[in-house]
């Protein structure tokens, strides 16, 4: 009787403990990152950072956004021989530049790498709209199809290059042996500073969701996972239980 | 009434089990007002135009406002110059005040009309210009336009400075062309605003307002160190 009186205690000794300890961890990690973000929040940063060393390449592919950091960049490549050819895509039209009150992004970018001394005989725009980083990955495989002996750099910012090389790992195929990746500097932030100013908050938390959700095939197996070990440690304990239980009604 | 205590361990879990598929089944079903709802917090409510308005942001802005000069409702227009980044020193990009111009032109508004807030820096951002113009124009009502998701953000931010002529400042949230609170879940650009008008609500609360810093960097200075390294 005492054994099977002792159990419920045994449990709930158990839940207290998971939960102290859970509770533990999630304060440990907002009082590391009150107390001490200039220690955490960079490698934060840094995670998503997954550019290549430079190298050169054929081609450039300058992602959508960003039409004030990135084309100077890639016209910086180009200027010290890193590759030949700049491609751009025609980003969809929302907002001001669907009003007509500012260029379109592919027009800034062709702008800003004529003004950066890039000849426009270098500068090529894949055709088709598009909206998303999917989207312009397609355009790419299009053109390295179409360009089967070409390498390729795309050209992002850092924070971006994590995503973009998951996607990539997913729509280019075969030919994502050919590229590489290469994360440019933000102007308005950077590893160091970037969760005290609204852009780079914003970024790297947005980015951080991103991850998650493109990765939620891992994630939902990561999941599982859990459920099947907790179902199955539930399942050894109440056999446990009922074996002594049934010791102790035959003594 | 049996308390949970009493009840056997598995009937505890049929009733959880119950509650959250009864939660999910009403998420599923009230899935429209609910959402709503989460957008609606972003925004305020549009009050009538004022004699002076703040030009900050918004689909259809210039449009609005040079119809509401010709109407007799607006007297004058107040721009607040924005940083110049490369692409404005550059004169690739038009900075918001010859944005400004350009469009009111357009609509053959005067250049008479427009004012010019001191360009805000750090420590003297647009909310304490516009605390100073108030200040200096006692009697005048204006009113902020803006986008719709970011009117919530910027009320907060001017009320922190602007806590004694709140009562001059009136809000006109213009909705955006291709989404409103309505309908922003159906769009890619709806949930990425959504999504970014909350993140900036809690950087406020947690950092206050203020502006970015920006350090033009070398393209040709940063490709040498990188490769190097």
């Amino acid at each position: 009787m005492n054994e099977l009186a002792t159990t419920p205690k045994k449990s709930g000794r158990w839940k207290r403990l998971g939960c102290g300890l859970f509770l533990l961890a999630v304060v440990s990690v907002v009082l590391s990152i009150t107390l001490v973000p200039d220690r955490i929040l960079p490698a934060v940063a840094q995670f998503l950072d997954c550019s290549d060393p430079v190298q050169k390449t054929d081609a450039v592919l300058i992602l959508g956004g960003e039409p004030g950091i990135r084309p100077f960049y890639a016209a910086a490549l180009y200027r010290q021989g890193y590759a030949n050819r700049l491609l751009i895509t025609t980003i969809r039209k929302s907002g001001d530049v669907a009003e007509g009150l500012v260029p379109s992004g592919e027009e800034l970018t062709a702008s800003a790498l004529e003004a950066a001394g890039v000849p426009a005989d270098a500068v090529e725009i894949l055709p088709g709209e598009v909206d998303s980083t999917v989207e312009e990955l397609a355009r790419l495989r299009e053109y390295l199809h179409a360009h089967p002996d070409q390498t390729a750099t795309i050209l992002t910012n850092t924070y971006h290059t994590r995503r973009t090389r998951m996607l990539a790992g997913r729509i280019l195929g075969d030919t994502l042996a050919r590229v590489r990746f290469l994360g440019v500097p933000a102007e308005r932030f950077n590893d160091h500073n970037w969760w005290k100013s609204k852009t780079g908050f914003y970024n790297y938390v947005r980015e951080y969701c991103k991850v998650l959700y493109y990765s939620w095939k891992k994630i939902a197996v990561i999941f599982l996972f859990v459920v099947v070990l907790n179902i199955a440690i539930l399942w050894i304990r109440r056999t446990r239980r009922n074996v002594s239980d049934s010791q102790i009604i035959a003594v | 009434m049996e308390s949970t205590e009493n009840l056997p361990k598995r009937s505890r879990w049929g009733r959880r089990v119950a509650v959250l598929a009864i939660c999910v089944l009403c998420m599923a079903l009230f899935h429209h007002p609910l959402l709503v709802a989460v957008a609606s917090v972003l925004t305020v409510p549009r009050q009538p135009l004022q004699p002076n308005v703040l030009i900050i942001g918004g689909d259809g802005r210039y449009e609005i406002v040079a119809e509401a000069i010709q109407e007799g409702i607006v007297h004058r227009v107040l721009i607040s110059p924005n940083r110049q980044e490369r692409l404005q020193r550059l004169g690739i990009l038009p900075s918001d005040v010859e944005l400004a111009k350009r469009e009111l032109a357009k609509a053959g508004i005067a250049e008479s009309y427009l004012e010019l807030l001191p360009e805000p820096t750090a420590d003297q951002p647009i909310e304490r210009n516009l605390a100073e113009w108030c200040q200096e124009h006692p009697n005048e009502t204006i009113s902020v336009i803006c986008s719709e998701f970011s009117a919530r953000e910027k009320q907060w931010i001017f009320s922190q400075v602007i806590e004694d002529h709140s009562q001059l400042i009136f809000w006109y949230p213009l909705e955006s062309k291709e989404f409103n609170t309505k309908n922003w879940y159906r769009r890619k650009h709806g949930i990425l605003n959504c999504f970014g008008a909350y993140f900036a609500n809690l950087f406020l609360r947690i950092h206050g307002g203020g502006i970015d810093t920006y350090e033009e960097l070398d393209p040709d200075a940063w490709l040498k160190t990188k490769v190097e390294s």
